[in-house]
């Protein structure tokens, strides 16, 4: 376990003990660290430390690397399966629970709720400092990345009369049809969403996929909301966007850099709801994620095929 | 119909709205004068309902002393759903007419407390200011549970409790309600299980409070209901302040006998600088919002104007809450 910060792997002993497995935990947090405590490791249980083409190249017998979430940006997936190396992601663990903390975030956004929260212990009681609101049910919501979590917000969208448009690249019509949302491409979607709901994953492809350009396309009245990673958004053109008023909200619970940096533009404005990384997490989802992590290693040692491999080693 | 000898004068009795476009749109045209106040106390409302036709009437306690005032008063129209702050019988008693507008903002009700439902379970405004103050640490806001497989109860399955179970049902909440007024079809339509109050509160893991304020449920929650509810669940109030017992929640909250509380409305509104529930972590509060947005607000003022015009008219209005001879 190079780093993580759980304040026990219990579900991970559980499954590995009956194997004979020993758990070494670590803290690293650069490449160096990597190398020196994974020497002679077979799999490598990661959360957030950059697992390079140098750290593959150095560890001798590593044959798996599991990604403790569902994105997997953080590991050379390309320099994994040249080394030999399987790459697996937990995709499933939680993404009911970070639908339910998009929605929350869409919601809390759209209805003003912290800052109306925080000005009630201020001392005020006037729901006219937070004018305009706008009525939810006839609005659409625009969901970048239909997958697992892209999808479980289209559901809550449409108990909520919402509309759920989405764009996902190389999906034929009967994927977004079973899944309740009009297929749309990229500008369209941001030229007529209320909602921006990003739900793709970080690659070459998607990184400030919300740029400038993106943000000048949406509605003045439009919220952006972000529980997927902070890179897909240029996070410095959204709070020129935010303070400028070219949109009227954001609600992230990512940003580019975590922890949050003090000169971070996107703080300290009150149309900007920000969480830190938490869509993901319940008392469930975690352990269920320690537990089908661990569960990907148990099947490497007994020969068994891997549940979610993102790469293939021929 | 208007004539030269009789204007109509419609009184706003009360009022925190800053146009009045749409009433003026509905009332222009049958010659009605609508007048402005800002009465709040008993003599000052008397003060102002002398020679009023009609009073369109928000915050403004319509006592019976009030009603026994008017001069020709044939309608008293509530900007709103709850009509508790008007005398009825006493209305009722002088011919007066009363209305509310039950149905300009289900949805933003019903949105607003299943923000404030999910809000509290995710620990949303602490979380966020935490952020703000430089924090990022979401271990710091342990436990959350996961929401899917936990049960719901709805007090009052009206129009406003209705929509929220359907919308919490969309996260995989299990809804029971109690509904003292409702069929038992009624219930199955909308795939919720009907229970009695106390093994409501016995059995959720959130509480939304959705009944009218009535005599029958003026601290409806107060200590004993508070007892009986779960140490892990949280209480959320669009309904009306009175039907909880603030001090008592309080307690609650601050004691642990409860995990959190989200409430749009209090007992005394603008809520008094030392309320006991400011100031708690636990405790989300927002100013009677509930009800707003621009499209409800716009569709509040016109419907209120339209049942104020129907009754001068001399039609019959549209959602009176009482029964005039
Ligand atoms: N916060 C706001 O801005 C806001 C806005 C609109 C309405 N409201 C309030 O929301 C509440 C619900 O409004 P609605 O439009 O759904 O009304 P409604 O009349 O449609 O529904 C109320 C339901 O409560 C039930 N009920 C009555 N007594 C009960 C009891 N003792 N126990 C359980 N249920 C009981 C009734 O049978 C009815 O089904 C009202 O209190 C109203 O004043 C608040």
């Amino acid at each position: 376990m190079t780093d993580y910060d759980y304040e026990h792997l219990d579900e991970i002993h559980r499954v590995l003990e009956p194997l004979g497995v020993e758990l070494s935990e670590h803290q690293a947090t650069t490449e160096a660290e990597v190398i020196d405590v994974a020497r002679g490791a077979v799999a490598l249980l990661v959360e957030y430390v950059p697992i390079t083409e140098a750290v593959i190249g150095a560890l001798d017998g590593l044959r798996l690397i599991v990604r403790f979430g569902v994105g997997y940006d953080n590991v050379d997936v390309a320099a994994a399966t040249r080394h030999g190396v399987s790459v697996c992601n937990v995709p499933d663990f939680g993404s009911e629970d970070i639908a339910d903390h998009a929605f929350l975030l869409l919601l809390a956004a759209a209805r003003k709720l912290v800052p109306m929260a925080n000005s009630v212990q201020a001392g005020r009681w006037d729901v006219n400092e937070f004018k305009p609101i706008f009525r939810l049910r006839g609005q659409t919501v625009g969901i970048v990345g239909l997958g697992r979590t892209g999808s479980a917000v289209a559901a809550r969208a449409r108990a909520f009369g919402m509309r759920a448009v989405a764009y996902h690249p190389n999906r034929p019509p009967e994927y977004f049809a079973e899944r309740g949302a009009t297929p749309v491409e990229l500008d369209e979607l941001l030229r007529t969403a209320d909602v921006v709901s990003l739900q793709a994953t970080l690659n070459p492809q998607t990184r400030h996929l919300i740029g400038e350009r993106e943000l000048g396309l949406m509605k003045p009245t439009a919220i952006l909301v972000n529980t997927a990673r902070g890179g897909i958004v240029d996070g410095a053109a959204l709070a020129r966007a935010l303070r400028e008023g070219q949109i009227a909200g954001a609600a992230l619970d990512v940003v580019e850099r975590e922890p949050i940096p003090r000169d971070e533009p996107l703080l300290g404005l009150e149309n900007c709801l920000i969480t830190p990384h938490g869509a993901y997490y319940t008392e469930e989802s975690v352990r269920d994620l320690k537990t089908f992590a661990a569960e990907e290693v148990a099947r490497l040692l007994r020969g068994e095929s891997l549940r979610n491999p993102v790469n293939r080693i021929t | 119909m208007a004539s030269d000898s009789h204007r109509f004068r419609v009184v706003v009795t009360d009022y925190d709205y800053v146009s009045f476009d749409e009433e003026r749109t509905v009332l222009d045209p049958i010659g009605a004068e609508l007048v402005l106040e800002h009465a709040r106390a008993e003599d000052e409302l008397i003060a102002v309902g002398r020679g009023a036709d009609a009073l369109l009437v928000q915050y403004g306690r319509i006592t019976a002393r009030v009603i026994d005032a008017l001069d020709g008063c044939r309608a008293i129209v509530r900007y709103g759903v709850g009509v508790d702050q008007v005398n009825i019988p006493a209305a009722t008693r002088r011919g007066i007419w009363v209305c509310n507008v039950p149905d300009y903002g289900t949805d933003e009700v019903s949105d607003h407390a299943v923000t404030l439902l999910l809000a509290s379970a995710r620990k949303l405004v602490p979380m966020a200011n935490s952020v703000q103050a430089g924090h990022w640490d979401v271990n710091e806001f342990k436990p959350i549970g996961r929401l899917r497989g936990r049960t719901l109860g709805v007090i009052g399955l009206g129009r406003i409790g209705s929509l929220v179970a359907h919308k919490a049902q969309a996260f995989g909440l299990r809804v029971i309600a109690s509904d003292p007024h409702r069929s038992t079809d009624y219930f199955a339509e909308r795939d919720v299980e009907s229970v009695v109050l106390d093994r409501l509160l016995a059995e959720s893991d959130f509480v939304s409070v959705n009944a009218p304020l009535t005599d029958e449920t003026r601290h409806l929650i107060g200590e004993r209901a508070l007892g009986l509810m779960k140490p892990s669940a949280i209480l959320v109030n669009t309904a009306r302040g009175g039907l909880v017992d603030g001090a008592a929640l309080a307690r609650a909250l601050r004691e642990g006998q409860i995990a959190g509380a989200a409430l749009d409305v209090t007992e005394q509104e603008p809520i008094p600088s030392g309320d006991p529930l400011l100031g708690l972590v636990n405790c989300v509060l927002t100013p009677h919002a509930a009800w707003y947005s621009e499209e409800a607000s716009r569709a509040l003022k016109t419907m209120a104007a339209e049942e104020v015009a129907r009754i001068l008219q001399g039609q019959p209005p549209r959602c009176p809450v009482n029964q005039v001879a």
